[in-house]
């Protein structure tokens, strides 16, 4: 009877971790430095020159992810603001061959080339991160940061390549994704 | 003397017009919720048939905008999730040539045909509202309404109903010559609790 109660407990407990664990281990994009929904300041905006809309340093955010799902072998990371461009959207960023042992970037990581990812084609050309530059007279942007978790090994595609031609070329490698969005405006 | 006086107050008062009309972007609002905050079950959608992850009753939030640019004619409004369906996100709702008359949605108005608005395709090929279904096991997604307000007429030809948001994009153009004359977004977010 002893035992029976004894095992009744432990299953209790099974069942309750279990449920803890599902809830804990969702695949999560995060920012050390913000929640979701921040406003960014403006050294984290574009610093193109001759630009007045670029006021920044273009300071990469610091990001951070956690439990990948099974079978990932590297990350693609976007950011995308979907109110430029008349709601086209713009791509601010495009990296990919994320090693899966890398779990985040430090801050301004993402400023300069790197090892630790493939840079592709930004909406301006560009490689790396390009910060926020939206016109003024406007309401928020919302700059979205997409990690797809990919069973590409990291070196599986070239260099350059754009949003567009990227999405497709993950679409069947694709193991899941986790999203985090940061927002700017001129103040 | 006088007329000098009167004509510093008349620049003055443009100046300060002028100063009002740019503060005041177009801006995408939800008297029900603020930005980034957690849609209600209620606002989820509903046809288990199509998926177990519906758990909602596919209410429509209430939206409302102001500040719209004078030339405005219609808008068009978006409702995109981008971690939806790995890596592309999904086009929740697609629906424009709301007259400009229009100033808002009531909740739920979005979840039924209205004359208040032309229904494009969404991803899961409706011309309404389709709310989250978001997977068990994920965390949160966002649900992001963007706004667009276009300086073509709601009646014109171009804006044919059932358009994806692709094919929308490509009518309504982007940059300085497109239609598009002004944006604003608003995010809300949803997952399985």
């Amino acid at each position: 009877m002893n035992y029976g109660v004894g095992s009744l407990l432990v299953a209790g407990g099974v069942a309750l971790c279990l449920a803890s664990a599902r809830a804990a281990d969702v695949f999560t994009l995060t920012s050390p430095a913000f929640p979701d929904n921040a406003p960014l300041e403006a050294k984290y905006a574009g610093n193109r020159e001759k630009d007045p809309n670029c006021p920044g340093q273009n300071v990469s955010p610091p990001l951070a992810w956690s439990n990948a799902p099974d079978g990932s072998k590297s990350f693609a990371l976007l950011m995308f603001d979907p109110e430029a461009q008349g709601g086209s959207g713009y791509s601010h960023m495009v990296v990919y061959g994320i090693p899966a042992s890398v779990t985040g970037f430090a801050e301004g990581e993402l400023s300069k080339p790197s090892e630790k990812y493939v840079g592709g084609k930004s909406g301006l050309g560009m490689a790396t991160y390009a910060g926020p530059c939206p016109p003024p007279d406007t309401d928020w942007h919302h700059y979205t940061f997409t990690l797809v978790a990919t069973d590409l090994p990291p070196a599986a595609l070239q260099p350059g390549l754009t949003r567009e031609e990227l999405l497709p070329a993950i679409k069947p490698h694709a193991k899941g994704t986790a999203g985090l969005i940061l927002r700017f405006r001129h103040l | 003397m006088k007329h000098a006086l009167g004509s510093l107050l008349v620049a003055g008062t443009l100046v300060l017009t002028f100063g009002t009309a740019r503060a005041a972007p177009l801006t995408l609002t939800s008297s029900a919720l603020k930005d980034d905050d957690q849609l209600a079950v209620k606002n989820a959608c509903s046809d288990k048939q199509r998926s177990p992850n519906c758990v909602g009753e596919n209410v429509s939030p209430p939206l409302a905008w102001s500040g719209a640019p004078d030339t405005t004619k219609s808008y068009a409004l978006i409702m995109i999730d981008p971690e939806g369906r790995a890596p592309a996100g999904v086009n929740h709702m697609v629906i424009y040539g709301i007259p400009a008359d229009v100033k808002g949605f009531a909740e739920g108005d979005l979840s039924k045909e209205s004359d208040k608005f032309v229904g494009g395709k969404s991803t899961m090929d409706k011309n309404i509202y389709f709310g989250p279904g978001t997977p068990p096991n994920t965390d949160w997604h966002h649900y992001t309404f963007i706004l667009m307000a276009t300086d073509l007429d709601p009646k014109d030809p171009a804006l044919k109903p059932g358009m994806t948001r692709d094919e929308l994009a490509g009518v309504l153009g982007a940059g300085p010559n497109g239609h598009v004359k002004a944006s604003a977004g608003l995010v809300t977010r949803f997952k399985h609790q």
